[in-house]
């Protein structure tokens, strides 16, 4: 029972998180929005909303640190939404910041642990969003004259009764009723207020974190009623509210005061309270409408709670129509059981066609169609647009351009191209790296740039989209372009290439992604310890993709990231050479054919070169690199790879066809065998495994070039290695 | 009469340790009626009902309570719920 009750709480917890982080990306993209439209209240309320679901929900589960804090950010964004405070940079960052905080605090739930600099920057930046807030209070006087000034126009609409009960709870969810009364401000005038003060406890039998507060209002206000009541819309559970417009009819007040007085003496006080506040004498006394009032009591109060109900759900299922939120690891093994499926309908086939029975094979190649459209469904499901991933980039772009003192705008495009869910995770941190480097690097100081006759305002560029079977993701600026002879000469200092080294344009920008390198002569605490580079190489490579760098001196420069569609499943091309199967994902291959002569005549050697019609292309042959003999009588065949920028060969025994491949990781004491990706179970149960493309067309390139070095140490190598010369 | 410098918040945050402060000082004194607010730094509703608590615990004792140098968070919070910290004790329930 207890157990089970963890259980839930362990879900739920994990449920506010995602949720509270949701939030906390509509707040920061609302500050930002309002940094660049100060008067932008629409996102003013969006902030507002987000800080409060966060700060209400946060309660629910008792994360004190979280509720605190987020209440003094709410507060100071509510003293922006009431016009106390005007909207400015300074308060924008402060916001920001307090994002920051909201995030760590959260973090801090996530782990269970608690850093007390964590707690010391939530006082520090709580204290400073209160100064912020004291400015406020200081200027409050002015725009308070101002508003009464202009509240005969407004209040035209005559005297409006507000009264409020809230529930026990809503301190500790966060709501406090100040905030509230005081937005009432902006809707018109407060002209009276009366706490009931009976209804607090004595000190010793006081709760002081249960609410205790209710409230009579004078309201002076010409809003509708939905307006007015909208105001109590974020607290509708936790304060009963009454709303009486100016012409309430009497009995309205009779049934109110029933509602909220149960005794003769409190329904006197309250009836003495409402007349100070200028209602006016009934005509007959309250007795004479009290023997119909429990009805209308009960009818009033159900109608309310049926409104708010029906509000509520109206909100909620406008938003849920459009999306079923998932748990991610059903989806996975949802996945894990389409992949079973792919593998148990190939050994269906494989049956039908040593049946020979030509139904069965019909049968099973049906069933084999369905399961690929299922499988793409499925893994179409854990697809998510990448924009989401790119718009977090706007708050690092504006830090930066904080930091360096640089103007830089953001530009995104293809954010609706999808990618893995797990990917979009793991790219982050690359992509974050990249837009350091581009913007601390790249792009020029403002004067600098005006200097070389381009826009002041520096530009960075976001750009994704699909291509054969991959996505491509690019990160380009507008800056001065990396310095080709610079990088060339920094490795050679470092010794990572030989001073005599031959590398193409492109070869001498991969040498940036080595471990150890940084040209940046000044090295600031943006970017630049040669840390980073080599790390965002090998987070790309752990997805199977690769990095490949443009760059025009003076023009920019581009940083083109290239990513297979997904992990999990691949179109395979199956092979085999001796005994095993190889599996080359299909959208790589560009051609099969016969085994050059080139390669005939050096049967012996692991790679080479070979003319494909007057192109020279290295070769792997697959059988000699990992160490088997290669059937021999029999017609071997070369597979023509493209990777998307290097074109290799790649020998083997036997050509097998297309196969669908549910990639499995291999295990640990594999992980050191080059160049595989994983393995994969084919339809007769034996295990086959997955190529890793890139290392293919490492091991073609580098085994190739050191041959060459060894032997004629300044041959050119006809396609020369992405250098690799520092072993990895 | 004895007087209480109160500090720190009077908050949802602190309404705990505050309420605890406070039944100590009406226990202790019960002559005791003034209250030092200068130095509080914040002030929301929980430090309101507590302020409200008080001042009924004491009245029933047969005392007002008398608030000093209310700093601009407390008496702009009061101000909301039209109170004024310099007649706190005036108006009685």
């Amino acid at each position: 029972m207890n157990h089970d009750d963890e259980e839930i709480l362990a879900v739920a917890r994990a449920g506010f998180l995602d949720e509270a982080i949701d939030m906390l990306r509509q707040f920061e993209q609302a500050l930002l929005i309002m940094e660049s439209d100060p008067r932008d209240a629409e996102n003013l309320n969006a902030a507002f909303r987000a800080a409060h679901t966060i700060k209400g929900t946060a309660g629910l589960f008792g994360f004190d640190a979280v509720v605190h804090f987020t209440h003094e950010a709410e507060t100071l964004l509510e003293s922006l939404r009431s016009g106390q405070l005007s909207v400015s940079e300074p308060v924008i960052a402060l916001l920001l910041r307090s994002r920051d905080q909201m995030e760590h605090l959260l973090e801090e739930v996530r782990t269970g642990e608690s850093d007390p600099a964590v707690a010391a920057t939530s006082q520090s930046l709580g204290a400073e969003l209160r100064a912020a807030m004291g400015g406020a209070e200081a200027a409050e006087l002015l725009p308070e004259a101002t508003t009464h000034a202009a509240d005969p126009a407004t209040s035209g609409g005559g005297a409006w009764h507000l009264s409020l009960c809230f529930g026990r709870d809503a301190l500790r969810n966060g709501l406090d009723p100040l905030s509230f009364i005081r937005y009432l401000d902006t809707l018109g005038q407060v002209s009276q207020i009366d706490l009931c003060s009976d209804a607090i406890p004595l000190l010793d039998a006081l709760d002081p974190e249960s609410c205790h507060i209710a409230v009579e209002i004078r309201f002076e206000s010409a809003a509708s009623k939905p307006t007015i009541e909208q105001v109590f819309d974020f607290c509708a559970d936790d304060c009963d509210v009454a709303v009486l417009p100016p012409d309430a009819a009497w009995a309205d007040r009779a049934t109110l005061l029933q509602r909220r007085a149960d005794t003769d003496a409190t329904r006197a006080k309250l009836a003495a309270v409402w007349q100070r506040m200028g209602w006016r004498e009934p005509d007959a006394p309250p007795a004479t409408a009290e023997p119909d009032s429990p009805a209308t009591t009960a009818t009033a109060s159900a109608t309310t709670t049926a409104q708010r109900e029906r509000r509520n759900v109206e909100r909620r299922a406008a938003e849920e129509s459009r999306f079923v939120k998932v748990r991610a690891d059903k989806l996975d093994s949802l996945i894990d059981l389409i992949g079973e499926l792919v593998i148990a309908s190939s050994g269906a086939q494989l049956a039908a066609h040593i049946e020979q029975s030509g139904a069965m094979m019909e049968a099973a190649q049906r069933i084999g169609d369905l399961v690929e459209e299922a499988r793409d469904g499925a893994l179409a499901l854990r697809m998510v647009p990448i924009g989401d991933t790119f718009a977090r980039f706007q708050r690092v772009v504006r830090d930066l351009s904080k930091q360096l003192g640089k103007e830089v705008e953001l530009v995104v495009t293809g954010g609706d191209t999808e990618l893995d869910k797990s990917m979009v995770e793991t790219i982050a941190d690359p992509l974050m790296h990249l837009v350091r480097n581009s913007m601390d690097h790249g792009i020029e100081p403002t004067e600098a740039r005006l200097a070389a006759g381009k826009p002041g305002v520096g530009r960075l560029a976001f750009n994704a989209y699909q291509e054969s079977g991959s996505i491509v993701i690019e990160v380009s600026d507008d800056g001065k372009g990396l310095d080709g002879a610079r990088i060339l000469a920094k490795a050679i200092e470092r010794r990572l290439v030989e001073p005599d080294a031959h590398l193409s344009e492109e070869d001498v920008y991969q040498l940036i992604f080595l471990p150890g390198f940084s040209t940046a002569e000044q090295v600031t605490n943006v970017s630049g310890r040669g840390v980073g580079m080599d790390v965002v190489k090998r987070n790309i490579e752990s997805l199977r993709g690769q990095i490949r760098v443009a760059s025009q001196p003076g023009r920019g420069a581009t940083m083109q990231i290239r990513l297979p569609l997904t992990l999990a499943m691949i179109d395979g091309f199956l092979t085999q050479v001796g005994d095993v199967h190889y599996v080359l994902p299909l959208s790589v291959v560009s051609e099969c054919i016969d085994v050059p002569p080139e390669a005939l005549a050096e049967p012996e050697r692991i790679c080479g070169t070979f003319d494909l019609r007057g192109e020279v292309l290295p070769y792997l042959d697959l059988a000699r690199f990992y160490g088997a003999a290669p059937t021999t009588g029999r017609r071997r065949s070369l597979i023509v790879v493209n990777d998307g920028h290097v074109r290799v060969g790649v020998v083997v025994d036997r050509l097998l066809g297309e196969h669908q491949t549910v990639i499995k990781p291999l295990a640990a004491i594999f992980r050191h065998l080059k160049a595989l990706a994983g393995s994969t179970i084919l339809g007769s149960g034996a295990v086959a495994l997955v190529l890793d493309m890139q290392g293919v067309v490492a091991a073609a390139t580098r085994q190739h070039s050191t041959q060459h070095l060894h032997g004629r140490r300044h041959a050119k190598a006809a396609k020369p290695p992405i250098s690799h010369p520092v072993g990895v | 009469m004895t007087t209480l410098a109160l500090t720190g918040e009077l908050t949802i945050n602190e309404a705990a340790a505050k309420r605890e402060t406070l039944l100590q000082w009406v226990a202790d004194e019960p002559a005791g009626t003034d209250l030092d607010l200068s130095a509080i730094e914040a002030c929301d509703s929980a430090g309101v009902q507590l302020l409200l608590a008080l001042r009924r615990t004491l009245a029933e004792r047969g005392h007002g309570l008398k608030l000093r140098a209310a700093p601009d968070c407390v008496a702009a919070t009061l101000a909301t719920y039209g109170l004024a910290a310099d007649t706190f004790h005036e108006t009685k329930a």
